[in-house]
């Protein structure tokens, strides 16, 4: 089963102008910063928002081409909702049978069907409770479960783990991906948070100001990131630049951290000889693993050097994310030895390398 | 510090002279309803209410004013969810008509339907040759009285239907329920605490009506003189009787108030806050 979608539509002057498509079998996740229009796509998929022009097309059938629109009720689409938006009048069991009845089911037989459900995500002792009687990650169950049961074509899960408290969320991660993995239809996944999408994903789509701006799988991005947030999303020092080739080494000329504007400073960065002519336009990514902190200014000139300053220090898992300014902003990671050996708090000035080997550079 | 303290005192409580206000206009409002319980004779209210008469004013008030909560629901529903739920044109225009008989004199409303269905009214005529006749009848009054409380139900109700997540009602349609299913089970469900406050509220000013039953339907007794009109009547004759028979319409209204009380105040407030 394929999705195709471009998603053209303009609301209270929100331009979205989204162009994708999604296979059954491979989980597409829908990534983006806030506001960037992960919402108005699921919402024109399901129904909720006609699109002006363009088209939406799944299983070869036609959702909506701007002009003829299939309305929800007939494209068997199931949506998690961010904020699970289950029937507060309805018991749980009631909620998970609503699709089924609705589509025409006797009571009986869309309660067996929901039975099955609420056992399959340990909600049977649960069934005869009010959402409001629900945990979060008991309503989050219930709504997968609501979107489940009507055995949809299209899943939509939208940032399904957003509004759980830190203890409910693993469970629930790994239970979606168990659900996902099962699921047969077209499955979409909207979220920002990056466990969410490194776990769960097999193709990662990232929307930016209603465009898509990259997609790939979750290494593509890891290696390749196209855009400020992407590289933020997945932890990597992303910089825009132009190729040069005519100075002793090569290098990466004019480069500003991606999303910065034009009159931003720049720096140089060096790098090993790239593929690529000179004068091109291009990215220079660098993991944050591959940069040194030292007080001293290390020797080998194979290495771009940059005196900066601590700016903060953070947790991330297992390890410390020291965030630097100065001519260049660097983000590394160090482990908590390395901190204390280093005497580093913030404001410390430090020396940042890292060899020109390990910055990848790729076309703009 | 002790200049906090009388600080967040002086916050906290309101300035003296507005509960004295309050109060004493309370005690205004109350001092009337005290004096008409103190004044009915008593001793001879069991007597006046086996009264076939007052018995049938009282039949008559309790028919009409169902009756015209029954309507006002039929079309209280309808309307509320068009002015909350639809992009119909002239929203704002339909809701002010709507709305209309709510600050319209009553008696004028009274004229207004005589004008349109008296017997040479716009459609008086019409209705005679099929045999319907509205003014002077217990439909007539029925009618006059939904057309004087029924918007106090669309008002109700569109508040309730605003106050209502209409998200949900889209998570419904993606699960294939057709809008009347949405309707009748995501939104009713959801919107019968509105529905009981509109219904009391509605009940209310039905069961008070005076002004347009009067100018349209008359004052028959048995026919179309309810409780209201039966009180005005006796003024006259029977002053006592009319203090007998109002204590009745405000232990009515009170049982009114007092079965719905914890579903209309949060209600109505919302109500308030909406509009």
């Amino acid at each position: 089963m394929t999705l195709r979608a471009d998603i053209q539509l303009t609301r209270d002057g929100f331009v979205c102008n989204a162009r994708f498509s999604a296979e059954s079998g491979e989980p597409c996740t829908l990534i983006g910063p806030n506001g960037s229009g992960k919402s108005t796509v699921a919402a024109a998929l399901a129904g909720i928002l006609r699109i002006d022009t363009g088209s939406i097309e799944l299983n070869k059938t036609s959702l909506d081409n701007g002009r003829r629109v299939l309305c929800p009720q007939r494209r068997n689409v199931g949506v998690v909702f961010q904020d699970r938006l289950l029937f507060p009048t309805m018991t749980v069991r009631d909620n998970i049978a609503f699709g089924l009845r609705a589509r025409g089911q006797s009571k009986n037989e869309a309660n067996r069907s929901a039975g099955k459900w609420l056992d399959r995500l340990d909600l049977t002792q649960h069934a005869d409770k009010r959402p409001s009687q629900l945990s979060g990650g008991q309503a989050q169950r219930a709504a997968l479960a609501r979107a489940l049961a009507i055995d949809p074509d299209l899943l939509i899960l939208d940032e399904p783990l957003a509004e759980l408290d830190p203890e409910s969320k693993p469970g629930i991660r790994r239970l979606i991906a168990d659900l996902l993995n099962e699921f047969t239809g077209v499955s979409i996944l909207i979220t920002h948070d990056p466990l969410e999408a490194r776990s769960l994903a097999q193709r990662i789509v990232v929307i930016e100001d209603g465009a898509i701006v990259q997609t790939g799988s979750p290494d593509d991005l890891q290696r390749t990131p196209r855009s400020a947030f992407a590289a933020a999303f997945v932890g990597i020092n992303l910089f825009a630049g132009v190729i040069t080739l005519t100075a002793d080494k090569p290098s990466v000329t004019g480069a500003r951290r991606a999303g910065q504007s034009d009159d931003a400073p720049s720096t140089t960065i060096r790098i090993a000889s790239p593929d690529l002519p000179d004068r091109a336009e291009v990215f220079a990514a660098l993991h944050p693993r591959a940069i040194i902190l030292s007080h001293d200014k290390p020797a080998s000139s194979a290495r771009n050097a940059h005196h900066c300053t601590v700016e903060s220090i953070d947790p991330i898992d297992g390890a410390l994310r020291v965030t630097l300014t100065g001519p260049i902003e660097l983000t590394a990671e160090i482990t908590d030895e390395a901190r204390t050996d280093l005497h580093l708090t913030a404001g410390s000035p430090i020396w940042a390398s890292f060899k020109a080997t390990e910055v990848r550079v790729y076309r703009r | 510090m002790s200049r906090t303290t009388s600080k967040s005192r002086g916050e906290g409580a309101a300035p003296i002279l507005l509960p004295v206000i309050a109060i004493a206009g309370l005690a205004l409002f109350l001092l009337p309803l005290f004096g008409m319980v103190i004044r009915t004779p008593w001793d001879s209210a069991a007597a006046m209410l086996s009264d076939p008469a007052i018995f049938k004013a009282l039949r008559l008030s309790l028919l009409v004013s169902v009756t015209a909560v029954l309507l006002s629901l039929c079309y209280g529903f309808p309307m509320a969810y068009l002015l909350a739920r639809t992009n119909v044109p002239f929203r704002r225009l339909i809701r002010a008509l709507a709305l209309l008989p709510m600050v319209l004199p009553p008696i004028v409303g009274g004229i207004a339907l005589l004008s349109a269905f008296g017997r040479n009214g716009i459609l008086g005529p019409a209705l005679e040759s099929i045999g319907i006749h509205l003014p002077y009848s217990t439909a007539g009054a029925i009618l006059a009285v939904t057309f004087v409380s029924a918007p106090f139900m669309v008002a109700t109700l569109e508040a309730g239907l605003h106050d209502l997540d209409d998200r949900l009602e889209s998570a419904a349609a993606t699960l294939g329920a057709s809008r009347w299913t949405i309707i009748r089970r995501v939104v009713l469900p959801q919107l019968l605490p509105a529905l009981l406050a509109g219904t009391a509220l509605t009940f209310a000013r039905a069961l008070g009506e005076f002004g347009a039953t009067i100018a349209f339907a008359g004052s028959m007794p048995g026919r179309t003189q309810t409780l209201p009109l039966a009180i005005y009547q006796s003024l006259h004759t029977n002053l006592e009787g009319a203090f007998l028979l109002s204590v009745l319409l405000l232990a009515v209204s009170l049982v009114v108030l007092i079965a719905l009380r914890s579903r209309i105040i949060p209600a109505t407030s919302k109500q308030g806050a909406n509009q």
